[in-house]
């Protein structure tokens, strides 16, 4: 009996997109995939990389067989990556060849990965031409990446995200001996979250490891409820006591849940700034090249601009690293700063090989 | 073998979990100078280091990592000068559940002040968890200005990519321009 493989679609939405999506992925015939649309659970994921949760997916995965990619541009030449307009015939020689993979990868773990990869290019690029959908369906489901939808992949509006809806919510309380409750987006009643504003303490009701999902969902239009409560000392001291999430966490992680590469709306990348202390990255969301990017912000003053140009592996990590440090604040203006270039000599074949121990 | 010989320092007060680091990091068992703590010690803790806590770490093509844990108390503090030569830098691992851990800050940053400034320094806050315990933003803020620009992070001593993150931090901070390529 096929074993199902639980799919999960990445960055693709609208309903109709989702459902066409849905129903090519279900009637393909070799495997059999189960089409999820959390990502919970999911043994692969179909990662659109022209949106910006999958952008921010390609920045910690790269393509393999448990993350295959629709792009506009040519990404690679991986197998696992297709082009847009998506066409039925080439979804389904996608899930073809990575469905095979997963089985064998969970049959053997040991797999003689170079000769996979060169069957399954031979068997894509043998893709008669009668197979590839014409319809226009296709191009609707996936529009082109233009105007819009590029200012869509460089900035986004904070306010229309939790992060927004949290700091606006503190902006307005500062100083506050209250607690903020914060209720469910799209619920009445249901608790969220309640935050501690002088202690820096938030509780969740479901425990910290819920929230993460809502840190991405667009909320524009929508209202999140908040109440303001006063709480005696007892009562804070109970229910902030374990088990609670640092207010810098939350601030931080959600900004990068809403950033995915992007920056904040009307950030300037040209003014120079410096961060006056270093965040607490052991305990907030990491994503490749924070620590270097930190390390640079707290040595000197650099632009957003600057530091892409030292880092452009970077991009979108710096900006996501951006919008969280400056959530939370931790910015200053660096123009009368002194730019000097303090970089001791170090020896290079040393460090390369205590970074690769660190990543080991 | 010249550059062949190169040192991470753990510095910190009794108790703050610099054998527990030097364990976590090293590959091979560390050589330590544990003894049953006496004196003013006892009421902290069961062992306590007396010269020093000594791992490696093989980086490859016969180069070695050092890493010297020194002993917290103060009476032993003349050892810590020794350790200075071919250092990359120093991690200082702060208690938060001291009451005194404003005081312990301040005299070690001062100690190791002269060493920061030739090399580098991570500053770890260990045992926020630990009922009563300061949070870490005290911790934080109770470092004076002029080490602002080091990282400080939470940390468990008993976890390892905590560790990692010190270490790595530490190092961007030498030069935050360095090219990675962990490929060779
Ligand atoms: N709860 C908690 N315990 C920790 C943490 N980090 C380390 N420890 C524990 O704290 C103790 C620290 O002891 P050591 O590692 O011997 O401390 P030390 O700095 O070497 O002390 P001296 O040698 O006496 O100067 C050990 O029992 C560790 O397991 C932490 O983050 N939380
Ligand atoms: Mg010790």
């Amino acid at each position: 009996m096929k074993r199902a493989i639980n799919i999960a679609l990445v960055g693709f939405n609208g309903f109709r997109y989702l459902n066409n999506l849905k129903y090519l992925i279900e009637k393909h015939g070799n495997h059999k995939f189960n089409f999820k649309v959390v990502e919970t659970g999911a043994q692969v994921r179909f990662v659109n990389a022209d949106s910006p949760e999958g952008r921010d997916h390609l920045t910690r995965h790269q393509p393999s067989f448990t993350t295959l990619v629709a792009s506009e541009k040519p990404l690679s030449d991986s197998q696992y990556v297709i082009n847009k307009p998506i066409k039925s015939a080439a979804i389904h020689q996608l899930l073809d060849v990575a469905g095979s993979a997963f089985i064998d990868s969970q049959h053997a773990h040991t797999r003689d990965d170079a000769n996979t990869d060169k069957k399954a290019k031979q068997n894509v690029t043998k893709m008669p031409e009668s197979f590839v959908e014409k319809s226009d369906k296709s191009e609707d489901v996936l529009p082109g990446g233009k105007g819009q939808a590029k200012e869509e992949l460089r900035f986004y509006q904070p306010h229309d995200y939790l992060q927004g809806r949290i700091l606006q919510a503190l902006s307005k309380n500062k100083g506050s001996d209250d607690c903020i409750r914060f209720i469910k987006p799209y619920s009445q009643s249901e608790l969220l979250m309640t935050i501690s504003i002088a202690d820096g303490l938030v509780y969740m009701p479901e425990g910290v490891n819920k929230i993460d999902k809502f840190y991405g969902i667009l909320m524009a239009g929508t209202e999140v409820k908040t109440q303001i409560v006063q709480m005696d000392k007892n009562h804070k001291s109970e229910l902030f006591s374990s088990g609670c999430m640092s207010l810098d966490k939350l601030i931080w992680d959600s900004a990068v849940g809403a950033s995915l590469g992007r920056l904040p709306k009307s950030t300037d990348s040209s003014t120079t700034i410096k961060m006056k202390y270093w965040p607490n990255l052991s305990r907030l969301k990491l994503r490749g090249g924070f620590t270097q990017i930190a390390a640079l912000w707290t040595q000197n003053s650099y632009s957003i601009g600057q530091v892409r140009d030292f880092l452009p592996q970077y991009s979108q990590q710096i900006n996501a690293f951006y919008a969280a440090a400056s959530a939370l604040d931790l910015f200053e203006g660096g123009e009368h700063l002194m730019v000097t270039e303090t970089a001791k000599k170090v020896d290079k074949g040393l460090f390369n090989r205590l970074f690769k121990w660190i990543k080991s | 073998m010249k550059n062949s010989y190169q040192k991470i320092v753990i510095a910190g007060p009794v108790g703050s979990g610099k054998t527990t680091a030097v364990n976590t990091m090293s590959d091979i068992p560390v050589v330590g100078t544990e003894v049953k703590a006496s004196d003013e010690t006892k009421l902290l803790k069961e062992n306590t280091t007396v010269a020093m806590d000594y791992g490696t770490v093989a980086l490859g093509g016969k180069q070695k990592l050092h890493i010297y844990g020194t002993p917290g108390q103060k009476r032993f503090d003349f050892m810590w000068d020794m350790l200075g030569e071919n250092c990359i830098g120093v991690v200082l691992l702060v208690d938060a559940s001291a009451k005194d851990f404003k005081e312990q800050l301040a005299f070690f940053l001062g100690k190791f002040s002269d060493l920061i400034a030739k090399s580098s320094l991570a500053v770890g806050v260990t045992k926020t968890d630990e009922p009563g315990a300061a949070q870490f933003r005290e911790v934080r803020e109770a470092i004076s200005e002029e080490f602002k620009r080091y990282p400080v992070f939470e940390v468990d001593a008993r976890h390892k990519p905590d560790l990692m993150l010190l270490v790595e931090a530490l190092l961007f901070v030498i030069d935050p321009k360095i090219q990675v390529d962990v490929s060779g």
